[in-house]
């Protein structure tokens, strides 16, 4: 369209480049420090302060920390610079050059695509990863033989979420009229699944689905979408501002799993059912019974001996017992005589901060570095591709020189690869470890790479409230340093003038994510079915929404799409099947997400009308005195 | 491209968002007049740790603005007052600001003079002497510099955000480093007390330092302001104008409000801690222009390559008093958001950077464009001074 600004540009030398970079760099860095230092510290603590386990693999873990935090500062300058830019470019132009159907045919691929480029399946296999066939079938049968139609059905579903979405600002419809009823068919069609053991199974699946399907990239691609088409369409209503579409992405995807699930169980072409493949053999069977670990004790070696002999004194962490002997009475006195005097050592505690091993041989540098750049590419070219051909073929618009969206595409990707790298080098081990580790407060187990066993830190009930203490603090850290979430606060601080902070945004939701997942941590520890816990937490939802502001409803529901991101799953995961691995019957990871997404529209909700009720005291007009003139 | 011989004042309301949709509906579109209006806020301010953590939701309001010719004036502002209760405690401002030199684009919607209106007649009595203080500072900083304003006897700032170009973007890429966001904090005060409010306010916001931010004050026609003062989120059972207000009506008189006022602005002056005169600029005028959000790119370019130091801009939607004629889809009207830019500089590079809009706007296809001048009293902000050591500057190339 024109030229940037020509005249007056200045030549600066590299000290003065440096001078303006490095603020920039410092800021942004300190930015991210600041979302993941939660998280990593508290990973960190609780590993080797109260389950007083070494940390293992401590330099790749410390070296990936490093990276997802220079990741995270690229991938969000990027989304600034590039993505968001250019989905607010489209989402602004295309109403006024295109007809209705050819915008609700690019949502409709817009939507589906981004699940293709961001698939979900990856992490939904790993959760499932301990279902077997015979237990489960129709839920083995979904995430193996049947991934791709699971893949396809979910993208079917998003994409007809956004496209929904996007009909909702034309017509101006308010987003409680299209949650509600949704959220009541999917609790209606959930009570059918609860019914019916087959289908229960697979209820899990479904609503996790509608947590993981929003990623990333996604999510800002489609909310700078939304804002750029209510910038320019005025349906009259007002109080929506672009938000919603995460929502029915999140709610839609759900509701198409449940069908297919439906369909094969009508058509009983699942593993071991009437059409279906023959149950596989080869399949081990996950006994009910988690075989328990012996508490090893040392023993002494002759060499232990020599050196009491010598000295007299007995070797650090010995225990002694008395066995045998006559007790007798004896003036009022117990006297044992002639017992036997045992002594045995445990094996010590270990004290030490960090394991033996500091990095993982199975995990080199290079080939990391390229499956995460791979991934990164694969999610963001080509959606961005996609969205400039629209642009330039559609819209026939040319992207400013000035707006750097080239600058912001190559953050984004440099960003995504080191964040994926990051993630795989630092908190993946960390989360595995911690993962495998949590159920030591209850149960015996073999710590994460260790040799021993260590006991119940506390018993029974205790042990088990210490690891859903443990689950809200994960989850509330974990979704703090979301980059998702850090987006849509973000956006929701700009759309409002800056009335709703960022931080009040990201607080209500982590606090409201750990809830969630301390109820997930719950629901597995003492064996509820899912259905028990999603109906009265639904419910709720459900009543706040309906008193609630449209506003609100709109961040407080987009906030729950958001949730689950690639810092969240793969903690969460480790932890569930780390504590479903011991406890007696429970084979998957399911229902957790499910749960974590519930939670912050609660709190996002609650706090709206927390606030909405102060606020509304502290603003209200005051009546004038009859005295004092009306005029001044 | 002409430049209007009407003349013309420029309506500004801060209202609550409620209100604003009621007074567009009821009088400006009636009336035949289009409004831009965007988003804002007022002030809530922290008063424990908690709200570090939990900050409070600040009340949405809207600016609007609206270009009318002088003869319209009061009778407009009598009827935002009577629709949006501007009487009462804690609901809003409204004022107008007579422009110097308006220029209006042959596409421009809004310009509809009717001269069916009736003339000055209002039956308020504004208050004349009035000054509007726009401080435009980063996100960070707002809130200090709004407690510095409340502490100085001004009401609760109404910010709102814009975007700026200017320096950094003659940098070539490393133009990515800005700030691309700032809070443009509006105080309205009574012209005798803005002297301790600007100082307050350019003290806590160290404007005289490099790359602080930018403050002007320019001077109210007329208007009528009743904006609240909200120190905290706490519910109060009188707010600090209602205690004024009832100290006036028990004295009888507000000379007693001087003597309070001297002591609040000596204290920093005298001490020597005020900001260095060479920050504050005199003689200079704000260029604002109205264009299409899609046209904004050009002509800040315009003006940047005209001689502006900086600009700024935020975007609205131009309520249209003839909604009908917008293309619409799926029953839904598409119209345009529009960009409001700002730049406040010296009287000759006003000029150019005028009548550059005026010759070559039309001819780069800009012509859905209002521009208009206003003169600015005063300007804080950091100055280059040759000799200062801490910070050197390069040639232009």
């Amino acid at each position: 369209m024109t030229t940037a600004v020509t005249s007056d540009r200045y030549r600066l030398s590299m000290r003065d480049t440096w001078r303006v970079l490095w603020p920039y760099v410092r800021r942004n860095f300190l930015e991210q420090l600041q979302g993941i230092w939660f998280i990593v510290a508290y990973l960190l603590l609780f590993q080797a302060l109260v389950l007083n386990l070494p940390i293992v693999f401590a330099a790749m873990i410390s070296t990936g920390i490093l990276v997802v935090a220079i990741g995270l500062m690229f991938f969000m300058e990027g989304l600034r610079l590039g993505l968001m830019p250019l989905g607010e470019t489209i989402g602004g132009l295309l109403p006024k050059t295109s007809r209705l159907p050819t915008i609700l045919a690019f949502a409709f691929l817009l939507g589906g695509g981004a699940t293709f480029a961001e698939p979900a399946i990856a992490v939904l296999k790993a959760a499932g990863s301990g279902v077997s066939a015979s237990k489960a079938p129709l839920l083995y049968s979904l995430l193996n033989e049947f991934s791709g139609q699971l893949v396809a059905s979910v993208g079917v579903g998003v994409g007809l979420a956004v496209m929904l979405g996007v009909l909702r600002f034309f017509y101006g419809w308010p987003l409680k009229l299209l949650a509600v009823p949704s959220v009541m068919v999917l609790l209606v069609i959930s009570y059918f699944f609860y019914q019916v053991p087959v289908l229960n199974d697979v209820l899990g699946l479904a609503w996790d689905c509608g947590a993981v399907t929003t990623g990333p990239v996604t999510v800002p691609l489609v909310l700078a979408l939304g804002i750029g088409v209510c910038r320019v369409v005025s349906s009259g209503g007002g109080g929506h501002t672009g938000f919603g579409i995460v929502t029915l992405a999140s709610l839609f995807p759900i509701l198409a799993v449940q069908l297919l699930a439906l369909y094969h169980y009508s058509a009983e072409d699942y593993v071991g059912a009437s059409n279906g493949q023959p149950l596989p053999t080869l399949v081990a069977e996950n006994e009910a019974t988690v075989p328990q670990p012996e508490l090893v004790p040392e023993y002494f070696s002759v060499h232990d001996l020599r050196r009491y002999r010598d000295s007299g004194e007995l070797p650090a962490n010995s225990k002694i017992r008395f066995v045998g002997g006559e007790p007798k009475l004896e003036n009022g006195a117990l006297v044992i005589n002639e017992p036997r005097i045992v002594v045995t050592r445990q094996r010590p505690q270990n004290t030490a901060w960090f394991g033996d091993e500091s990095w993982d041989t199975t995990k080199e540098f290079l080939p990391q570095l390229k499956t995460a750049l791979l991934d990164a590419l694969r999610a963001i070219i080509p959606l961005c591709l996609f969205l400039y051909i629209v642009l330039r073929l559609v819209v026939r618009q040319r992207l400013r020189p000035d707006q750097d969206v080239g600058i912001g595409v190559a953050f984004a990707l440099t960003g995504m690869a080191l964040f994926g790298l990051g993630i795989a080098l630092g908190l993946t081990p960390l989360g595995a470890q911690l993962g495998s580790n949590i159920p030591a407060s209850f149960a015996t187990i073999v710590p994460w790479r260790g040799d021993s066993a260590v006991g119940p830190l506390f018993d029974g009930l205790a042990g088990k409230l210490l690891a859903v203490g443990f689950a809200f603090f994960l989850g509330y850290g974990a979704t703090l340093a979301e980059p998702a979430l850090n987006a849509l606060g973000d956006t929701v601080e700009r759309i409002t003038a800056g009335a709703f902070r960022k931080k009040l945004l990201m607080q209500s939701v982590a606090v409201g994510v750990g809830v969630g997942i301390a109820a997930g941590v719950i629901k597995m520890a003492f064996h509820i079915p899912l259905f028990a816990m999603l109906l009265p937490a639904y419910s709720l939802v459900l009543l706040l929404t309906l008193i609630s502001p449209h506003s609100f409803v709109n961040f407080g529901w987009d906030s729950a799409g958001v949730t689950t991101g690639p810092i969240t799953v793969p903690l969460v995961l480790a932890m569930g099947l780390g504590i479903g691995g011991n406890i007696p019957g429970v084979t998957d990871g399911f229902g957790i997400l499910a749960l974590a997404s519930v939670g912050p529209i609660m709190t996002v909700l609650a706090v709206g009308l927390v606030t909405r009720r102060r606020e509304a005291a502290a603003t209200q007009p005051e009546p004038t005195p009859a005295s004092t003139p009306a005029t001044a | 491209m002409f430049k209007s011989n009407q003349p013309a004042s420029i309506v500004t309301a801060m209202l609550p968002t409620g209100v604003s949709r009621r007074v567009i509906a009821e009088v400006l579109q009636p009336a035949g007049f289009g409004a831009l209006i965007w988003q804002a806020r007022g002030t809530l301010l922290k008063d424990n740790w908690l709200q570090k953590y939990l900050p409070p939701i600040s009340p949405a309001k809207k600016i609007l603005q609206v270009l009318l010719p002088d003869n319209a004036v009061d009778s407009m502002m009598d009827a935002v007052i009577e629709c949006a209760n501007l009487h009462k405690q804690a609901t809003g401002a409204v004022y107008s600001q007579p422009c110097n030199d308006v220029f209006v684009g042959k596409d421009f919607l809004n310009w509809q003079v009717s001269d069916t209106l009736p003339a000055d007649n209002s039956q308020h009595r504004f208050s004349a002497d009035l000054s509007l203080i726009v401080c435009i500072v980063d996100r960070a900083r707002s809130d200090r510099i709004a407690r510095a304003a409340v502490a100085a006897g001004a009401h609760g700032p109404v910010i709102h955000l814009c975007e700026g170009r200017g320096l950094r973007d003659r940098l070539g890429w490393l133009r990515i480093t800005k700030q691309y966001e700032k809070d443009v904090l509006w105080v309205m005060t009574p012209a005798a007390e803005s002297d301790q409010i600007f100082q307050s306010m350019t003290q806590a916001g160290e404007l005289h330092l490099p790359g602080r931010g930018f403050m002007y004050q320019t001077d109210i026609h007329k208007g009528l302001f009743n904006l609240p003062s909200l120190m905290s989120n706490r519910y109060y059972a009188a707010n600090v104008q209602q205690i004024i207000r009832a100290i006036d009506h028990l004295t009888g008189h507000a000379h007693w409000r001087d003597g309070a006022l001297q002591n609040i602005g000596s204290g920093a002056g005298s001490a020597g801690l005020a900001a260095p005169s060479q920050s504050i600029l005199t003689d200079q005028y704000c260029l604002s222009a109205v264009v299409r959000r899609h046209e904004h790119p050009a002509l800040v370019d315009l003006l940047l390559d005209n001689g502006a130091k900086g600009v700024n801009f935020t975007f609205g939607r131009l309520e249209e008093a003839q909604a009908a004629q917008t293309p619409t889809v799926a029953g839904a009207q598409i119209a345009d958001q529009y960009g409001v830019i700002n730049s406040v500089s010296d009287a000759a590079t006003i000029a150019r950077m005028a009548a550059a809009i005026e010759d070559s706007a039309s001819a780069a296809g800009i012509d859905d464009v209002l521009a208009y001048v206003n003169p600015v009293e005063r300007v804080a902000t950091y100055v280059y001074q040759p000799g200062r050591r801490d910070y050197r500057e390069q040639q232009v190339a």
